[in-house]
């Protein structure tokens, strides 16, 4: 025992100790911190507003077209020739939207934007719709439906979704625990295959060196296999760790610099001259309200809870199975005919995800998330939208009967595959040495 | 009293066998040379004899009894394939295969500062082994395997990648081992470092024994009645004719009166009778029987074959 704890310390502190593992633990939650307050930033300094020339020669919307997020609609008196010789000038107009003479709303054609640049296919949804708006409301003048109708003809819906269970009704987000269920099950995939990369490449490096003869000569292949197995899993969970703790603060660190005060956002208001952005910043506001407000439906306990065990019970189940490839074969291409098959299942487990959350309690989701094989990236998926305990506890039994499995099966395979060097193995030789 | 003995092992992987009916005995405090062209089964035997695998028959007998996994640890292996983790540093990859083998930190703490000193690698501690060359990691690698004071070290091909001097090194270290009371198993296919260094020896060829014994047992069993001499004040012609199957070998004149010659007789002659019809004839300056090298019986024994 006191062998395998020399292994595992060992295992870890190597790897904890290796500078391009401390950058990369220190500096990926600062991204992704950066990531999803980029929005924020963005916002706090302003957007770009782009300009529009409109030249309407039908006259029929000059001064009626709505003015979107970053656009900003100018109606010159010059005529469309002269803008575009004026469009040639280093100061003049970049953009020019160009209504004909002739422009039937019953049959929108002709209808020509002129740019400087390129213009990404956001942008010009963006004026194609202001364009529609309008030409709705000459529409409805010119088949004269009154406002009144017009009114009764809109009906605005909001859906309040609830989820029914046992202790009464919760408000539930279906965005959230979409949002949650991909993450989760895209995240153990991620670590399964991170950490166990980390394993396989471990044994290699020990094959490849010899150093395992030494090492078998004062412990069992089986206590360093699983020194290996563990010590890496720790290394995996002080980096989880660390992710979270700095995620959390680095979130919370760009968001409280980032967040418009009073002063900012009169600031930018007239910085943008336009009334757009400021209702965008609030738009913005109550979306973040609405973001928190979702998350806070969510369990999260629970599901940080199961999303540790299950990146441990998917860890222990593949690394096993890695190890023992890794010990298996002596070159990297032959080690690649026996990756793909194993890693098959949780690349098809990652692959359901979409379709397990449009239906989180089909017969397919179920099956495969007590399947030890995908039940870490596909229990992750289903978790948010509450799964039967009866489920969750069958999954979990089966998951830890699993790797106990995998590990004392990948254990002999291991336990012969090390020592043996300049042969091809085959699955039947391995098949075979599982009963040696 | 043997430390170790290998009785009957036999072993057969998928479709060769490796060892067939292979025994062999080394005594206490002795240094026993295991040889054998490459492929013959020496490394197998070492695995056995370390239980890293298993023998399909046979047992190993370790300090009187069968050997058992715990003994493993009264053994020191250094194998031929030298391994050690590239990124880590000398002084912790010691610390770390000498605690795998069940010594206590201030222990070893105390044997590195030794054996750095020893082999004047005083300033290795925080190097990395990449940063190493061959020999180097070598030393690292012998440091590691006698850390713990083994009772009995096994040594697989223990002088490649050495430098002479550094080789001689080890040689001077491993004799001060054997004077301590280690017993040492050395494979090799090097014939010439048997000679220096061991007691006994054993030769496998074709996964089987060929002979063992003494090595100067040996030698002499396979003597081929060849002498060496320097004879000086010759005042008469030698009388070669009265030697049985005299044949010369070598004849030169070292100074005005004093020859070497180098010669073969019959199996029948006794080294003293060869000596007694010599002395009339001169002052014998050297006369010695040239015993056949370990590497000359091999030769014999194994034949074109050694060299596949």
């Amino acid at each position: 025992m006191n062998k395998i704890l020399l292994i595992i310390k060992r295992e870890y502190i190597t790897r904890v100790r290796n500078k391009a593992f401390i950058i990369l633990t220190l500096i990926a939650p600062i991204l992704y911190g950066l990531l999803i307050t980029l929005p924020l930033i963005a916002n706090k300094f302003g957007q770009e507003v782009r300009t529009i020339d409109v030249i309407d020669e039908s006259g029929n919307f000059k001064y009626h077209l709505e003015n979107e997020e970053g656009i900003l609609f100018k109606y010159p008196q010059q005529s469309f020739s002269h803008e575009k010789e004026m469009m040639k000038q280093k100061n003049g107009p970049q953009l020019i939207l160009h209504i004909p003479n002739r422009f039937n709303i019953f049959k929108p054609e002709g209808l020509v934007l002129l740019s400087t640049k390129n213009v990404g296919l956001n942008f010009s949804d963006k004026i194609e719709t202001a364009l529609e708006n309008r030409i709705k409301e000459l529409k409805i003048r010119d088949l004269k439906i009154s406002n009144s109708l017009m009114d009764t003809l809109n009906t605005k819906v909001t859906l309040n979704v609830r989820a029914e269970t046992g202790n009464g009704e919760k408000e539930s987000s279906s965005a959230a625990a979409s949002a949650a269920a991909f993450g989760g099950g895209f995240l153990i995939y991620m670590f399964i295959f991170l950490y166990g990369g980390m394993v396989l490449r471990g044994v290699q490096e020990e094959k490849q060196n010899r150093i395992v003869e030494i090492i078998i000569s004062s412990v069992k292949p089986f206590q360093l296999m699983l020194g290996k197995i563990i010590g890496i899993a720790l290394v995996g969970l002080t980096q989880f760790i660390i992710w979270v703790i700095l995620t959390f603060l680095s979130t919370l660190l760009i968001g409280l610099i980032f967040s418009p005060s009073p002063d900012q956002l009169h600031m930018v208001q007239s910085m943008a001259h336009g009334p757009a952005s400021g209702m965008v910043d609030a738009a913005t506001q109550t979306a973040m309200h609405k973001i928190s407000g979702a998350v806070a439906t969510l369990n999260l306990p629970l599901l940080l809870f199961m999303f540790v065990f299950y990146f441990i019970g998917g860890y222990l189940l593949y690394s096993s199975l890695f190890a023992a490839c890794a010990a298996a074969v002596d070159s990297q291409s032959d080690l690649y005919q026996f990756m793909f098959p194993i890693s098959l299942p949780i690349i098809v487990a990652i692959a359901m995800v979409p379709a397990v959350i449009s239906n989180p309690d089909s017969s397919l989701a179920v099956t495969l998330s007590i399947i030890p094989f995908t039940a870490p990236v596909i229990m992750m998926a289903r978790l948010p939208f509450d799964v039967p305990l009866w489920q969750l506890l069958l999954s979990a039994g089966i998951l830890i009967v699993g790797f106990i499995c995998t590990t004392i099966l990948a254990g002999k395979i291991y336990r012969i595959g090390i020592l043996l060097y300049g042969k091809k193995t085959s699955w039947k030789e391995m098949m075979r040495w599982l009963f040696y | 009293m043997n430390i170790l003995e290998a009785k009957n092992i036999y072993k057969q992987y998928a479709k060769h066998i490796a060892l067939q009916d292979v025994s062999i005995h080394v005594p206490a405090g002795t240094v026993f040379g295991l040889l054998g062209p490459n492929g013959a089964g020496k490394t197998t035997l070492i695995r056995i004899i370390t239980q890293i695998i298993a023998a399909d028959q046979g047992e190993i007998i370790f300090k009187g009894h069968k050997m058992t996994a715990s003994d493993v640890f009264s053994i020191g292996y250094m194998p031929e394939e030298r391994g050690l983790y590239r990124k880590m540093k000398v002084g912790e990859q010691i610390l770390y295969l000498a605690q795998l083998k069940g010594l206590s930190k201030e222990t070893t703490m105390a044997e590195i500062k030794h054996w750095f000193e020893v082999l004047k690698i005083e300033d290795w501690w925080n190097k990395k082994v990449e940063e190493l060359s061959k020999g180097m990691q070598q030393k690292i690698q012998f440091i590691s395997t006698v850390i713990n004071k083994p009772d009995l070290l096994i040594l697989d091909e223990p002088f490649s990648g050495f430098d002479p001097v550094n080789a001689e090194i080890i040689k001077r270290e491993l004799l001060k081992l054997k004077a301590q009371g280690t017993s040492i198993i050395l494979s090799t296919h090097r014939m010439e470092s048997v000679e220096e260094l061991c007691d006994n020896f054993c030769l496998i060829n074709h996964s089987k024994k060929v002979i063992d014994g003494p090595v100067n047992e040996v030698r002499h069993q396979f003597k081929t009645h060849t002498y060496e001499m320097i004879i000086s004040d010759l005042y008469q012609e030698l009388p070669l004719h009265e030697l049985r199957d005299f044949h010369l070998l070598s004849q030169k004149q070292v100074s005005e009166h004093s020859q070497h010659i180098s010669f073969k007789v019959g199996a029948s002659m006794a080294t003293n009778e060869v000596l007694k019809t010599f002395i009339p004839y001169g002052t014998i300056a050297l006369f010695k029987e040239v015993l056949p090298s370990i590497h000359d019986i091999f030769i014999q024994l194994v034949g074109g074959s050694s060299h596949e």
